[in-house]
């Protein structure tokens, strides 16, 4: 989830049908330039070089959410478009072990489909494998940069978020796999393996 | 010329029929790939409307969302429709966002 005023200037954005590293290249209607989703900023046309700034969002169940925000609101089908909403496309990709499209740069660290809590805070970046994260009861606790952060973990949907152990705000973060977190942040260490560098794992 | 180059530049060519501004360019331009759907075959949201929770009968508790609060007020995306539309133009309160899949 992101901001769209860019420079006091409110975009729109739409699908380009267009991927780089697998990844899809969304397009702004006032520019027609091309916005990378992982590398979080615009590679081509007019916006080049500008950054997206990334809205904290949890992916979790309807009935998590709902219990939390009973006065939530939700987006309505009524769309303007006709879709069969109650279908759910792409599932053959999500079984698949590997990448939809060539991916330049593979990282062997992880196997290229496993799921990963990506979280890139103050240039430095962070891999989380769900795998680990299901296995545990409690919040993990760490550290990335000069921030004390937990990262939970929601069983019912299978996926994670992170917020400052200081001030319980939510941190945005984004769950991918692993061959696209790698490729737009190749620099990020990776919880639990023994090239995470950092501080010793307090558990 | 090369088999390979003659294919960048046909693609060069046929991308640059789609509209979009390729004049400036942070990633070579010959790593942007089709991902099969033309530009809006998957058509973004611009027009979002909302449901309050007890409204929302097409959803299953176990159906995931992606939530967001913003100064108190709470806002669910399901991905049965992020799915079909991977981004909706929306608002929180005055702040412009868009929610992406």
């Amino acid at each position: 989830m992101y901001d769209r005023a860019i420079d006091d200037t409110e975009l729109t954005f739409g699908v380009s049908g267009l991927l780089y590293e697998s990844n899809v290249l969304f397009y702004d209607h006032q520019t027609e330039s091309l916005w990378s989703q992982l590398k979080e900023e615009a590679v081509t046309g007019k916006m080049t070089g500008t950054r997206l700034r990334a809205i904290p969002s949890v992916t979790t169940t309807w009935k998590t959410w709902r219990e939390r925000h009973p006065h939530t609101f939700v987006l309505s089908t009524q769309t303007g478009f006709r879709r069969d909403y109650s279908r759910m496309p792409y599932r053959a990709y999500a079984e698949s072990p590997h990448p939809m499209f060539p991916v330049k740069h593979r990282d062997p660290r992880l196997s290229a489909k496993e799921k990963v809590l990506g979280i890139s805070l103050g240039g430095i970046g962070k891999a989380y494998p769900l795998r680990l994260l299901r296995e545990r009861r409690d919040p993990l606790e760490d550290r990335i940069g000069d921030t004390t952060v937990q990262v939970l973990y929601d069983p019912a949907a299978d996926s994670a978020w992170v917020v400052d152990a200081k001030s319980g705000a939510l941190l945005p973060s984004v769950v991918a796999y692993w061959f696209a977190w790698a490729a737009f942040h190749p620099e990020s260490s990776v919880h639990g393996t023994s090239a995470e560098g950092g501080e010793e794992e307090s558990r | 010329m090369k088999k390979g180059a003659f294919v960048a530049v046909l693609f060069a060519t046929l991308i640059g029929l789609s509209g979009f501004d390729f004049r400036q360019h942070s990633i070579p331009l010959e790593e942007i790939r089709s991902g099969g759907p033309p530009k809006d075959g998957i058509p973004a949201i611009l027009d979002p409307r909302f449901l309050a929770a007890p409204e929302a009968h097409f959803l299953e508790d176990g159906d995931l969302i992606i939530g967001v609060v913003q100064e108190g007020m709470a806002k669910a995306y399901p991905l049965r429709i992020l799915v079909w539309h991977e981004v909706v133009n929306d608002r929180l309160g005055a702040q412009p966002i868009a929610v992406t899949y």
